[in-house]
């Protein structure tokens, strides 16, 4: 019990520990929109964006949060922007602008060569440094974050489902995608501290994909997800704590462990229980119904005839699977 | 069969193509067009691809920008904005059928305009979600994950999304397309029980026998309409060539009429003329 209550008698390990538990969180929680939209290369690309932006907030002594913020806010627009010239494409126009925001960063440093060592931080990660003031930072954010995701849960589900198809059952997508630009950003910074720009792609994507493995449900997605990811940023730091290794690298291998557990789960339950029989069966349990050619009259609001043809169940079941 | 054509074109048009040109900043896909849909019509817009259907379907959906001229969908012009009398289903081959999402949340997409915009379904949503299911025989699937359905289950969830918000226009985009042939024929004899219920309905596809037997109206169209009207008189030879550029033969035998769709292999068969292949049908030159 001590391996678990010792670390909590140094203010430096709970400030630690609740920042991450609490990035780790949020980061798995936007990581399920981001694996369904398939655009896992932006949070590492977005990461190092922002990066560039917390370089020229230091410089300009503006205020890290804010500037970095807006930074990464304006590339995410921009990286928007870029990606609709279909000559260039999303998965280019995150390379280049991401890229290059990441360059200015690095070309300030080795200009002043004065905050090397805070930078370093930044890229890798460092939990020691956490001070009240960042967990209110830290806090506010997931709060904030959470509810947004929370309240408009119909409009992101709907938008990262079918963004064309929500757009005309009325669904402000241009806004909606504006919204998660900004929650995306506001994240990334708040999770900087703890995960280190070079980390925090991870943090958003491996929970999501773990998740994603263990159920075909987006709501235990989303749920299994934020456990995840509250589990890895909590097992991280003590793992941290105790092998005297950088935050960001643990807490990144803890979920990257849960994965390879969950991934080795579903080869094992494909084996012994394939998942295709389970969808065959389904289809082939269940009323099937096939609308067939009638002249009769039909009553009722779009009424189909119901037949038991034995062959077309199996041609179409089969073409399902 | 939907409604008769002829007890449809007597009525205010649905959809007004005024002289409307479209097409992206590269490339004008049609130019000029003028065409009117009619309450409760059933057409099936057919055409070689790249011939500019779904950008015409896009035109009426107001997701892509009309360069001149003015489509106007129940009286109200379609301005960028999309109409909200309307339902679209979309080619179930664009569908992620691996994500993660129930028949019940991806019905509630279409629901989503008169939704209270709560995160969770009301009673009353659910209850109107649930009922439509039962009605399309795919009730006990609400709470399944789209992939676990077969192709005519998964085709059906999609025109329950479309006919939640009761339109009064139903946009299919190739809806019998990724399906074998008896689920093609029970989506079109479905659509047909849809439109005798009222429901206006254009839809694109490239099974040319499939439409000819089911729907009333067809518009042969490649970025002009080449001829629209009854099957029967606008599936000639001529017209269809026309519409394909290519080749293209119509087998007539007694009342029965076989589209040889496979352009350049007309040769192979005994063409049968017919009187109607002189085109009793609505030709248009543009």
């Amino acid at each position: 019990m001590s391996f678990f209550t010792d670390p909590l008698k140094y203010e430096f390990f709970i400030h630690g520990i609740l920042a991450a538990s609490l990035v780790g969180g949020i980061c798995a929680l936007i990581g399920v929109y981001i694996v369904l939209r398939r655009m896992s290369y932006i949070g590492h690309g977005l990461s190092h964006a922002v990066f560039g932006g917390a370089v020229v907030s230091t410089v300009m002594q503006w205020n890290f949060y804010l500037g970095a913020g807006a930074w990464g806010f304006l590339s995410v627009l921009l990286i928007n922007a870029v990606a609709r010239k279909k000559k260039v494409g999303a998965d280019a126009a995150i390379g280049v602008i991401t890229t290059a925001s990441f360059a200015v960063g690095v070309a300030i440093i080795s200009r002043f060569r004065r905050f090397t060592k805070s930078f370093e931080a930044t890229l890798f990660g460092n939990i020691l440094g956490v001070t009240t003031e960042d967990l209110w930072v830290i806090g506010s954010v997931v709060l904030v974050s959470s509810s947004l995701i929370f309240i408009f849960y119909r409009q992101f589900l709907f938008t990262t489902f079918d963004s064309e198809v929500a757009r005309i059952y009325g669904v402000p997508v241009d806004w909606v995608e504006r919204l998660f630009s900004l929650i995306l950003a506001a994240v990334i910074i708040v999770s900087m501290q703890v995960m280190g720009v070079t980390m925090i792609a991870a943090g958003i994507i491996m929970p999501a994909v773990t998740a994603r493995l263990l159920t075909d449900s987006f709501n235990k997605m989303v749920f299994i997800s934020v456990i995840l990811g509250v589990l890895g940023g909590t097992f991280g730091m003590y793992a941290s704590f105790y092998f005297d290794v950088s935050s960001g690298a643990t807490i990144v291998l803890v979920a990257a462990s849960f994965f390879v557990l969950a991934y080795c789960y579903q080869m094992i339950r494909e084996r012994t229980g394939p998942l295709k029989k389970e969808a065959r069966s389904l289809s082939e349990t269940e009323t099937e119904t096939h609308a067939h050619l009638h002249d009769e009259e039909h009553a009722g609001f779009y009424h189909v005839h119901e037949h038991s043809h034995e062959k077309s169940k199996t041609s179409e079941t089969q073409e399902s699977s | 069969m939907g409604y008769p054509a002829s007890s449809v074109m007597d009525s205010k048009a649905l959809v007004t193509f005024s002289k409307v040109t479209c097409g992206y900043k590269e490339k004008i896909v049609f130019q000029n067009l003028s065409l009117r849909l009619f309450p409760r019509q059933f057409a099936g817009l057919v055409g070689p691809s790249g011939a500019g259907k779904s950008t015409l379907l896009k035109a009426i959906l107001g997701l892509i920008p009309i360069l001149s001229g003015s489509i106007s969908v129940a009286g109200r012009m379609v301005n960028g904005r999309v109409p909200p009398e309307v339902g679209y289903v979309p080619q179930i081959e664009t569908v992620d059928w691996d994500f993660p999402v129930t028949v019940e949340q991806v019905v509630a997409m279409g629901l989503y305009r008169k939704s209270t915009r709560l995160p969770w379904l009301t009673k009353g949503e659910r209850r109107t979600i649930r009922d439509l299911l039962d009605r399309l025989h795919i009730g006990n699937y609400a709470d399944r994950q789209i992939k676990l359905l077969s192709g005519g289950e998964q085709q059906r969830v999609f025109l329950a999304r479309a006919l939640v918000g009761n339109p009064k226009l139903l946009i299919l985009d190739e809806p019998t397309s990724g399906v074998d042939v008896k689920t093609q024929h029970a989506i079109l004899h479905l659509l047909g029980e849809i439109n005798r219920k009222g429901v206006t309905i254009l839809l694109t596809t490239h099974d040319l026998n499939a439409v000819a037997r089911h729907l009333p109206w067809i518009i042969c169209f490649n970025q002009k309409i080449v001829a629209q009207g009854d099957p029967d008189e606008v599936f000639t030879s001529k017209v269809l060539s026309q519409t394909y550029d290519s080749e293209m033969s119509v087998i007539r035998q007694g009342d029965i009429m076989m589209v040889d769709d496979s352009p350049h292999s007309g040769h192979h068969f005994e063409k049968h003329s017919h009187p109607s292949q002189t085109s009793k049908s609505e030709a248009h030159k543009h």
